[in-house]
């Protein structure tokens, strides 16, 4: 060992050191998730009167009250969220919880399932508490989310995507869209869904309030959407590596594409396989962007991947980034799309594969 | 750990801090030879886990995870260092003799003379051969550097600290 090297470690090691590398990973945490506030303008809200009025499920003007901060702000990474609301899918369900020991009042508002995610729309609020930092955040706080059957079965439901948050300072009120499991194989069951904790974030630290927020309901047709999926295997190269888009799947909430391709395992000396971050993931994350306060959007003017539907761009939807897929399997997630007759894979600025058969 | 970083790269913030945590005494004492103070040193190993997690997506071999730690470690300490031209005197408590591997010429070294007689490049090669030990070869990759410049750049470093400790010695 070098001289130099023992002199450098003489250089004393600072206890705070491992914190200091939290604070920097939380920098990042929360520029993906948090949501600053967007004043809302008048142009805003008249076009959500418009989509309102356009709406055929029975969505009062409460409920689209409640979630039309987020869904006018630009704000919002998750496309099929924004479709959602858009289009009327979903059902009200309007229920109202009190949590009477933290002085927390929870509406439920809406609640959407297809066979891959369920999306529910809540907002809380307190006359005592401040709430800019409560969040119930299934990705990576302490708050979890579960299922509870008639028979008393309780099964937790895992995060999909980071969800949406957003905080009325005036009405000292949080507005969140969650995305989880979804809960499609519960269709004509009485069920009980729990939010159990909520997550307090700062810069500090994260806590935990413990609570459980339930709300019961019967799940019917109308609360789900369908899927299509379309079987195509169809094969491509790209940047010599050969992708095969086993099929596409089209709902309300999410367009998403199944690859699997000769770059997406990788085998370690010992024999044991990973999934690699394949070329083609590369080429479809360069166009992502992580925007302070607004979760990830797409970089405009940067080569990505894109679909391509009656001649409109339909974008990424990178906050599923985290979905997990089978090994050697990649699920690559756009935003919903509604006319599927001409859809075409745009990869790059020359590479097009149609998904039609 | 080809594992980790994946799972790091979907977003994963605690295994990104598995991974960080072998690495950040490194960091922060590679950090310290540039910037010569703990307050700062440890702004830069932040700054290091802030960068990194945040471009993790860029990292196309997960192998070479440690390697580009340490580059994003250099760019972030002399970013620093140009923000705030700060000066630390050490007072120096001992003088050692060196040998190095490369040359049989006999040299002695102190911490405060590594820290304030080695201009940015130097350090940066200085500890990636003797801290770090990186061969030449990856020191020209990770500093985008010519090999032959990397040990042109090295040597001189080293005759500095020669020269400095034949001046010290002359003066005792």
């Amino acid at each position: 060992m070098s001289n130099i090297k023992h002199e450098i470690e003489k250089i004393k090691i600072p206890k705070n050191l491992h914190e200091r590398t939290k604070l920097g990973v939380k920098q990042v945490k929360q520029e993906q998730k948090g949501k600053s506030i967007v004043k809302r303008s008048l142009a805003a809200a008249a076009i959500l009167i418009g989509i309102a009025g356009l709406s055929f499920t029975p969505v009062g003007a409460a409920v689209k009250e409640a979630y039309d901060k987020i869904f006018e702000s630009e704000k919002i990474d998750d496309p099929g969220l924004k479709a959602v609301l858009k289009d009327g899918h979903g059902q009200a369900i309007t229920q109202t919880y009190f949590d009477k020991k933290h002085d927390i009042t929870v509406h439920f508002e809406n609640v959407i399932t297809d066979n891959k995610e369920t999306k529910l729309l809540v907002t809380f609020e307190s006359d005592t508490k401040n709430l800019k930092n409560y969040a119930i955040d299934l990705f990576e706080g302490f708050s979890k989310m579960y299922v509870v059957t008639a028979g008393g079965e309780r099964k937790e439901l895992d995060n999909i995507g980071w969800g949406s948050r957003h905080y009325d300072k005036k009405e000292n009120k949080v507005i969140t869209a969650l995305s989880f499991d979804s809960i499609k194989e519960y269709e004509g069951q009485a069920i009980r869904l729990e939010i159990e904790n909520i997550t307090i974030w700062s810069y500090q630290k994260t806590e935990k309030m413990k609570t459980v927020w339930p709300v019961a309901f019967t799940l019917d047709k109308s609360y789900i959407s369908d899927v299509e999926t379309v079987a195509l295997n169809k094969e491509f190269s790209y940047k010599n590596e050969t992708y095969t888009i086993q099929k596409v799947e089209y709902s309300e909430l999410e367009t998403r594409l199944v690859i699997t391709g000769t770059d997406m395992i990788y085998i370690d000396q010992f024999g044991d396989k990973y999934q690699m971050k394949s070329k083609l993931e590369h080429q479809f994350l360069n166009a992502r962007q992580i925007n302070r306060g607004s979760g990830y959007t797409v970089a405009e003017g940067k080569s990505g991947v894109f679909l391509r539907a009656s001649g409109e761009r339909i974008d990424p939807n990178f906050s599923k980034g985290e979905v997990d897929s089978e090994l050697g399997t990649f699920y690559m997630i756009f935003a919903p799309v509604e006319d599927r007759s001409n859809v075409v894979l745009e990869i790059g600025e020359d590479l097009k594969v149609s998904l039609n058969k | 750990m080809i594992r980790l970083v994946h799972k790091a790269q979907k977003g994963n913030d605690k295994a990104f801090l598995k991974l960080f945590q072998q690495y950040e005494e490194d960091i922060y004492r590679m950090a310290y030879v540039y910037v010569k103070n703990e307050s700062d040193a440890l702004d830069v190993v932040q700054e290091v886990a802030y960068r990194s997690f945040k471009k993790i997506n860029t990292l196309k071999s997960p192998e070479y995870f440690k390697t580009w730690l340490i580059r994003i470690a250099i760019t972030c300490s002399l970013d620093l260092m140009r923000k705030n031209k700060k000066v630390v005197h050490l007072k120096p408590e001992y003088q050692e003799r060196i040998g190095l591997e490369e040359e049989d010429v006999p040299l002695s070294i102190t911490l405060e003379e590594l820290l304030e007689q080695l201009n940015e490049h130097e350090r940066s090669i200085v500890l990636l051969k003797f801290y770090e030990g990186y061969s030449f070869k990856e020191i020209s990759e990770l500093v985008d550097m010519p090999l032959g410049s990397v040990k042109s750049v090295l040597y001189r470093a080293l005759a500095k600290l020669r020269k400095e400790f034949k001046e010290a010695d002359f003066y005792e």
